[in-house]
């Protein structure tokens, strides 16, 4: 078939001279520019459904096929001028009612509100009339350019002139957008299409429902048109006419709003409507207006609405964000974050004022640990009461400073956790805002100078007690708390000495609840505050392990050894290494005078030495001193009743008790020994005996001893017997010492002399950490090695700049450092 | 716009994918769909001929047919076009085209597209500025068939690829016999130009072209192409220049041309003007 085809006859060529004879000019130009320029108008007129497309293509083809391309072109051009300028124009103006004129005087404001309905009414008649026209204009120039298209391709290949389409694009904004409105007036189409459609902006504004789709495609006209023949995206009228005029409006409004708003006084109330704004403008701007808008407006709101207010209304009175803080106002904290964070990156003005309050919030905790507890006190000063009860009840209750310490971390905690919820619901885990909240917590902490000591007690407290009856997550939990808060202590070499103080305690009186639960709090605290901070404390319990070794061995040694009937006394001793334990802490020393040891009884004596022994003989060269006031002894005693019978109590008590209640088994029944026979006989020290006494002759469950006069206190005259009539319910009866015994908050002398003691050992440090540098550096400026120092101990504690420079002159004066001649301000080491 | 050329890119790229095997049987399925006439929806009638088509393959590469039928005027309404002012047999090559993207002129032909059929919107533009490029068409008649073959692409030409057959008409008789070829062509030629299809547009000049090397001297009814060629386009177009090249040598030097072509320059004012202008250029 394709072969059939190849062969198809075509019609023989004309000859030359007959192609001169069928060059009739039967068609000439002004024939078929007549044809086709009523056939332009029937399809302006919309009758373009009667036109044969093929003939007025045909017609503008051999147009251009006779050289008269540009000549169609002006023709069409003029066409189209005179049919905008004449008709739509018309159409155009005939549709703005003199009310919107008149809007166009700025001094006719006030009339507009009066007659905003009728103005509204107005505008969306002409906004229908201009969109009609628009729309009529693009499709009918749409049919124009097709009929036109081999003209436009002829025309647009030489590429001087636009394509008649742009032309006509050209033609509208002239003849119908800019038109005056009346033949004698300055105000255009434009003008009265802008205020008009502004205004109606401003009615939605203010609550009236538009007709949105109306005014969108409104701005599709005015995208559609542009201000420069190449059409580029940046010359269309939105972008160049109404759009600045939209954003000045704005701007002006919202200036207005949040100046009325802060009026108004209401945080939560501009926090809303703000809100609420930005997602009406972002809504105006995607269904209404230009998608490419909601940035810019965004913007306006951002600046007019939020950055010039915000800082007022976070710090508003009694709304603000203090009170929504206070309130726990989670939604009003969110808004405002979101609206603080689109004009500042920081957040500024909420992180300061959270910052503000957590501080305060802070100090009112440290200022009500540091006032005692009232009201615990009153009640017991009630007259009457079940004594016994009230005794019981002294026991159990900690001692309320200790209590108000262990208050203080827990309100610490739960304002942090208030504080971390609100941090991650309202503000977006956001990073600033948690740096400033730590350091607002870091703060009001070390504002407190006890914060160590508390810290300490809280850990104590709860791993002696309070993790009973607990499960591994949530010891896990209580100890990760404890542990927050210590990472906010600054001073971490006071807590250190405040924690090996404590845990001295709850180690040699066998306090501790679980062990597992003290190296779990050690590893955790390895991991937040390093190595060298546990050290010493690791090496506390390693000579709690070695020493039950050592316990175990003796037994054994003694077990192997001669003296089977001795009467034997099982002994469980505590070899602590006296670098790592606290040992001030643990003896106390009457002012700096020698304290001399204890005599203990024969037995106790002999048992004494033969330990040491025992000791030194594996041990050569090493000292052993005995802590009398730390240890403890059961003891079975006899007590012989009046009416003949015995009966026999298992005691524990304290070892200084112990001494003392041996004491009365060399004297006589019914003999007595004064305080002052006591002291001598057994060189406890005063302070120490006077509590021990008590215990055993004033406590009223344990009055191993009768006391003469019997009193509360314990004076150097009063007699001491041994009670034969003691009496208990138990068998075992353990008989603890008076007050002191446990950890509980310091006193003002002993603070005092902790603090002495810490600034000693931190003197220490700062010239090791000195000297460490020096030697690494050999030559250094003063400022230069201030802040080497302080870098290195700020893991420990904050060291005093004064302390700092007194320690280099010091070393100075001893010659580890020279101050170099040639270079003021510079140390040298001297090797 | 864009999403039509993204069309033709992708329907172009399957094509290559395949060795424009699947181009070659969608053309050959859509041959057979406008012979059988089933599911047309526009008639273009030309004098007593009815041509039945479909829009959807039709306006996609005219577009003439794609305004013509988009609805407001009397052919969308009435989806019938008529084209009497054309010549039927050109209409049915036209149709040809566009179904098979090749057409039949007794010079080429085969079942398969032609080459600038199978190219994108914007290849076709190129192509088409390469072939009338002054270079290539500054033609030294006796060497020139054989550059201007080298220079068609090699991979795919359906106007080579049935060599033996179409040489030994080429070679031999059908120099004599059918040069009528060039009329065909220039028709086929102003026709896409007309109707806005650029590839058959793009197709028909290179045969045009072709043909026209070969025998524009010996062809007695040149003159009659030149005077249909200047009467039907705009005095950019570019087979203008072709012809001013090609003939500016002899025109120069014999004087029999120049007297045979003396009604046409008396005609055709550009003609003249072109002429001149080609000669002056080449500094006789």
């Amino acid at each position: 078939m394709a072969a059939m085809r190849a062969r198809h006859k075509i019609r023989a060529p004309r000859r030359v001279r007959e192609v001169e004879v069928a060059t009739a000019p039967t068609e000439d130009f002004d024939t078929l520019w007549g044809v086709l320029s009523s056939s332009l108008i029937e399809i302006h007129t919309k009758n373009a459904s009667t036109l044969s497309f093929e003939e007025l293509y045909r017609n503008a083809y051999r147009m251009v096929l006779m050289m008269r391309g540009d000549d169609l072109y002006e023709r069409v051009k003029t066409l189209e001028e005179n049919w905008l300028r004449d008709h739509v124009r018309k159409q155009v103006t005939d549709s703005i009612l003199p009310i919107l004129v008149r809007a166009q005087n700025p001094q006719s404001i006030t009339d507009v509100q009066d007659q905003s309905n009728e103005r509204r009414a107005a505008g969306e008649r002409f906004l229908a009339v201009l969109k009609e026209a628009w729309s009529d204009h693009l499709l009918c120039m749409g049919m124009i350019t097709d009929v036109l298209m081999y003209m436009d391709r002829i025309i647009s290949a030489d590429r001087t002139k636009p394509s008649i389409l742009v032309v006509s694009m050209i033609l509208f904004r002239n003849h119908v957008l800019r038109a005056p409105v009346r033949p004698d007036s300055d105000i255009t189409v434009a003008h009265v299409f802008e205020s008009t459609v502004l205004f109606m902006i401003q009615l939605e504004r203010t609550g009236h429902i538009i007709d949105r789709p109306l005014i969108r495609n409104c701005m599709y006209m005015l995208e559609g048109l542009y201000e420069t023949v190449a059409e580029e995206e940046s010359s269309n009228l939105y972008l160049t006419t109404f759009e600045p005029a939209f954003l000045s409006t704005s701007r002006e409004f919202y200036k207005e709003e949040g100046a009325r708003l802060l009026e108004v006084g209401d945080a939560a109330t501009f926090c809303r409507i703000a809100s609420q704004r930005i997602a009406e403008e972002s809504e105006r701007s995607r269904y209404t207006l230009v998608t490419a808008t909601e940035p810019k407006i965004g913007e306006v709101l951002n600046n007019e609405l939020i950055r010039k207010n915000i800082e007022e209304v976070v710090r508003l009175e009694g709304t603000g964000v203090r009170h929504m803080l206070d309130q726990n106002q989670l939604d009003g904290l969110r808004i405002v974050y979101t609206l603080n964070a689109r004009v500042d990156e920081k957040k500024s003005a909420l992180t300061g004022e959270v910052s503000k309050r957590i501080v305060e919030l802070g100090s009112e905790i440290n200022a009500s640990s540091i006032a005692p507890p009232q009201a615990p006190s009153a009640t017991e000063k009630d007259p009457g009461g079940d004594k016994k009860e009230k005794a019981k009840e002294r026991e159990k209750a900690v001692n309320p400073q200790t209590a108000s310490a262990i208050k203080w971390v827990d309100d610490i905690l739960a304002l942090k956790r208030q504080f971390d919820q609100m941090w991650e619901k309202c503000f977006q885990s956001d990073q600033n805002l948690h740096k400033s909240i730590e350091d607002s917590f870091e703060d009001f902490i070390n504002r407190n100078t006890r914060s160590s000591e508390y810290l300490s007690l809280f850990f104590d407290e709860n791993l002696k007690k309070g993790i009973k009856g607990k499960t591994e997550d949530e010891v896990d939990a209580l100890l990760d708390n404890g542990i927050t808060l210590l990472r906010y202590i600054k001073d971490k070499d006071l807590f250190e000495t405040y924690y090996k103080k404590h845990l001295a305690r709850r180690l040699l009186m066998k306090r501790s609840a679980s062990m597992d639960a003290e190296r779990q709090m050690i590893s955790k605290m390895k991991m937040e505050v390093g190595n060298q901070f546990t050290q010493r404390i690791e090496a506390m319990f390693k000579d709690m392990t070695v020493s039950e070794d050592l316990s175990v061995n003796y037994k054994e040694h003694i077990a192997r050894s001669a003296d089977p009937d001795q009467k034997r006394i099982d002994l469980d001793i505590h070899i602590l290494t006296s670098t790592m334990w606290p040992m001030d802490a643990m003896v106390k020393a009457r002012d700096g005078q020698v304290q001399l040891p204890c005599i203990f009884p024969r037995e106790v004596d002999n048992l004494r030495q033969s330990f040491e022994k025992f000791y030194l003989d594996k041990h050569s060269g090493r000292k052993l001193s005995w802590q009398a006031s730390m240890g403890s002894a059961d003891i079975r005693a006899t007590f012989q009743r009046s009416n003949g019978k015995t009966q026999r109590f298992e005691l524990n008590v304290s070892t200084y008790m112990m001494v003392i209640l041996l004491l009365f088994n060399d004297i006589p029944d019914g003999e007595s020994l004064t305080f002052e026979e006591i002291k001598e006989r057994t060189c406890i020290p005063e302070y120490d005996l006077i509590r021990n006494l008590q215990s055993l002759a004033v406590a009223p469950k344990t009055r191993v001893l009768k006391k003469e006069p019997m009193s509360k206190d314990v004076k150097p005259t009063d007699r001491f017997f041994f009670n034969n009539d003691f009496q208990s319910p138990f068998v075992k009866v353990r008989i603890g010492v008076v007050a002191g015994g446990a950890n509980k908050v310091e006193n003002q002398d002993q603070r005092k002399e902790t603090e002495k003691k810490m600034n000693d050992e931190r003197g220490g440090s700062i010239e090791a950490a000195i000297v460490r540098i020096m030697k690494q550096r050999k030559k250094l400026g003063h400022t230069g090695l201030m802040n080497e120092v302080l870098t290195q101990l700020s893991s420990r504690f904050v060291p005093d700049v004064n302390m700092v420079k007194k320690r280099i002159e010091s070393l100075i004066d001893r010659e580890y450092l020279e101050r170099l001649e040639d270079e003021p301000a510079t140390y040298g080491y001297i090797a | 716009m864009e999403p039509a050329e993204y069309c033709q890119q992708t329907e172009k790229e399957s094509a290559s994918d395949l060795e424009g095997f699947s181009a070659t049987m969608l053309q050959l399925s859509l041959w057979k769909l406008y012979q059988s006439g089933d599911h047309t929806d526009l008639d273009v009638i030309c004098g007593d001929r009815v041509f039945k088509v479909h829009k959807a393959i039709v306006c996609s590469q005219s577009s003439f047919f794609a305004a013509a039928c988009s609805g407001y005027f009397k052919e969308g309404v009435e989806a019938k076009v008529d084209l009497s002012d054309d010549a039927p047999c050109i209409l049915e090559r036209f149709f040809q085209f566009v179904y098979l993207g090749n057409y039949s002129d007794g010079e080429h032909f085969d079942d398969l597209p032609a080459v600038p059929a199978l190219l994108s919107s914007i290849e076709v533009s190129q192509e088409f500025e390469k072939t009338y490029t002054p270079e290539d068409t500054d033609f030294n008649p006796e060497e020139s068939p054989a550059k201007h073959q080298a220079s068609e692409p090699l991979e795919y030409d359906s106007d080579f690829s049935h060599a033996s057959l179409d040489k030994c008409i080429h070679e031999d008789n059908y120099l004599v016999k059918y040069p009528i070829g060039l009329f065909t062509s220039l028709r086929m030629y102003l026709i896409a130009d007309k109707y806005g299809v650029p590839a058959l547009k793009l197709l028909a000049g290179q045969r045009f072209i072709r043909t026209a090397i070969l025998h524009w001297t010996t062809y007695e009814d040149f003159p009659a192409v030149i005077d249909e060629l200047f009467s039907s386009t705009p005095s950019s177009d570019r087979l203008r220049h072709f012809i001013y090249s090609l003939i500016a040598e002899d025109y120069r030097s014999q004087a029999s041309l120049r007297e045979r072509l003396r009604p046409l320059v008396e005609k055709h004012v550009g003609f003249a003007i072109g002429l001149l202008d080609c000669l002056v250029a080449r500094n006789c």
